[in-house]
């Protein structure tokens, strides 16, 4: 299995139903072996690649390391999750669904806050009149350090969320949240709203390429024919194929 | 050619505070996590080594000796007010650390909790450390101090708002320099609060017509609004308002800016610095008398102590990261160094103990000494 080019797809939900639609379209039909509980699989028609279902967090760890030659997910959890994004995975490919930002999203009660401008004048003021830290909830501690760090913020505390982190602030986990959203609409439900100048990521699904695994002949050549038959430009794929074979770590 | 070897004894500066009548202490190496990033931030998470008490308390190693020994001091743990302290604190090295590439760095350093002799205490510190840098290292030692005091004399006579004058105090915090700080309060000149409001509804909240929550839910359109995350509807509404008149801009104009720079490029050494400030506060009649007073008593007394003046420098910016001093800051660096390493750095803070929950202020003055930059800094002088 080894040699073969091996895939990570989303094991499910979303973003797994739009994977194989888009993978369908174009005359590649993935195919799970024995049914919706095997988590192994193949594309139909194409030899030497294997495919494994995976969560899409489980996936940007793999590409990490390097237990998986391509990868399906989100560009918000390969930011998240990899240290070093750029020296570790390659994005090749944009597919144009999973769109989501990683936005701040603040109380919409707070009337005085629409810029990040205005939230660093929050944050201190907090810290003054409370002597304690505005807490942010959040599962993107990394993405979140990262962007306050550039903007020059360090008067608040992260606060770990795992799920439902949009209720943060209405049962006191923390004042504001950072977190991922599409429409607005469940946050707007729980009575907040993002920031102008707030978006911290503007994340979609992409293919992945990992830098830390053994790229030869046969693998680039079948990503170059997964990358064909997706309609990708054939100078952008040479590219990707270039930036692989320069980039890949000696192993 | 220097004809000084290398002779720094870390345990010799040790004994040096000993005899000057500091207790040897080792304050506790892990301390509760949730105080040490309440002190310091969020940015400093990930220089930290975490780990956990076995009832599951989050804990991290002492990044530095201050706020492990001030819990202590607090919690009567130890028994003395002068302290000294010897022993490893960690922290990864920041991006631009160069002397040394692990986490555990050896700091020796002193303590002085509840002395009411504000000068002495300072200045006896800034000198006896000196003294024995002086003694140990083979290279020239310069000093720079500012008191954050002053400053904040400055911010309180210009009566900004108070959001305007945090936003001042946080640029110098970030250790900027006096054109960084111009660029970014320009940018603040420049800021503008875009919402756009039926009048009327302020009118109202004015004539006392709308309660806070009211006015929140009127301008929202949301008539359920319950989440208000820790601030009073009241707080939120007035500085809205405040806002929405360009309160926040309009008192930051040009003169206010420009008084505000001349300040802090103010800098030299300690008589001419002292000329400056009388100059500064007789011309735009700001009243800076206490500070001042404390700078002409600084220089009588170092002067006492047998510092030698002219190797100290005047830098109204010089701040550090951490925002608990209140009042004196000093560092002293190698005179002809390569880097800017400071191999010493030291002040007042006086909030520190208030902020870790003691009912009553404790005045406290320290310094801690970097093992690792003074032998980097005595290598370099060698070479």
């Amino acid at each position: 299995m080894r040699n073969n080019l091996i895939i990570g797809i989303p094991n499910k939900g979303r973003l797994q139903q739009d994977t194989q639609k888009i993978f369908y379209s174009s005359d590649m039909e993935i195919k799970r072996g024995k049914g919706e509980r095997e988590y192994t699989g193949k594309i139909l028609g194409i030899e030497e690649v294997d495919i494994i279902f995976l969560s899409p967090k489980e996936i940007s760890l793999e590409l990490l390391k390097g237990t998986i030659d391509l990868g399906i997910t989100g560009l918000d959890l390969i930011h998240e999750n990899i240290y070093n994004t750029q020296e570790n995975v390659l994005k090749i490919h944009d597919l144009g669904f999973g769109f989501a930002d990683v936005v701040i999203a603040v109380p919409e009660s707070w009337i005085d806050v629409i810029s990040l401008e205005d939230l660093e004048d929050i944050i201190y003021d907090f810290r003054l009149t409370y002597k304690k830290r505005l807490r942010i909830a959040t599962k993107y501690p990394k993405i979140s350090r990262e962007f306050f760090e550039i903007n020059g913020f360090s008067d608040y505390l992260l606060v770990d969320s795992h799920g439902a982190t949009e209720g943060a602030p209405a049962y006191g986990l923390s004042e504001i949240i950072i977190d991922i959203t599409s429409t607005g609409s469940t946050l707007k439900a729980n009575q907040l709203k993002r920031l102008k100048t707030g978006t911290i990521l503007e994340s979609q699904a992409c293919i992945f390429a990992s830098l830390n695994t053994k790229w030869n002949n046969l693998k680039l050549n079948k990503l170059k024919q997964i990358l064909g038959l997706l309609k990708v430009d054939l100078v952008y794929i040479s590219q990707k194929e270039n930036e692989i074979l320069n980039k890949k770590k000696p192993l | 050619m220097n004809e000084k070897k290398i002779n720094i004894s870390p345990d010799a500066i040790r004994e040096f505070y000993i005899k000057k009548g500091y207790d040897f202490c080792n304050p506790n190496m892990t301390i509760p996590a949730n105080i040490v990033m309440n002190f310091m931030g969020e940015d400093v998470r990930n220089r930290l080594l975490f780990t956990e008490s076995p009832d599951g308390e989050d804990l991290c190693l002492r990044p530095d000796f201050t706020l492990p020994l001030a819990l202590n001091y607090l919690n009567k743990e130890v028994l003395a007010d002068k302290f000294v302290y010897d022993g490893y604190a960690f922290r990864f090295p920041s991006n631009n650390e160069n002397t040394r590439i692990c986490p555990e760095f050896r700091q020796i350093g002193v303590e002085d909790f509840g002395s009411l002799e504000k000068i002495k205490t300072e200045v006896k510190i800034i000198s006896q450390t000196y003294e024995i840098l002086s003694k140990v290292c083979n290279f020239d030692i310069e000093i720079n101090l500012s008191d954050i005091s002053l400053f904040y004399q400055l911010l309180s006579h210009l009566k900004l708002d108070s959001y305007l004058s945090n936003k001042i105090k946080r640029l110098y915090w970030q250790g900027l320099n006096t054109n960084e700080i111009k660029k970014s309060l320009q940018k603040v000149i420049n800021r503008k609060f875009d919402i756009e409001i039926d009048t009327e509804i302020i009118a109202n909240y004015k004539k006392g017509k709308l309660t806070s929550s009211q006015f929140i839910k009127e301008l929202t359109g949301d008539s359920d609004l319950s989440i208000y995350s820790n601030r009073s509807p009241d707080h939120i509404v007035s500085n809205f308002i405040n806002k929405y008149n360009s309160n926040y801009v309009g008192e930051l104009n040009i003169a206010n800016l420009d008084i505000i720079l001349e300040f802090l490029s103010l800098g030299g050494d300690l008589q001419s610095t002292l000329t400056k400030l009388q100059k500064f506060q007789d011309g735009y009649k700001i009243n800076l008398s206490n500070g001042i007073k404390d700078l002409e008593d600084r220089i009588e007394s170092l002067v006492k102590y047998k510092v030698p003046l002219d190797i100290i420098n005047f830098r109204a910016t010089l701040s550090r990261k951490v925002e608990y001093y209140t009042g004196l800051i000093f560092e002293m660096s190698n005179k002809n160094s390569q880097t800017s390493n400071q191999v010493a750095i030291g002040g007042r803070y006086d909030k520190i103990f208030k902020e870790l929950g003691s009912k009553d202020p404790v005045p406290a003055v320290g310094c801690s000494i970097y093992v690792e930059r003074l032998l980097y800094e005595e290598v370099s002088n060698e070479k």
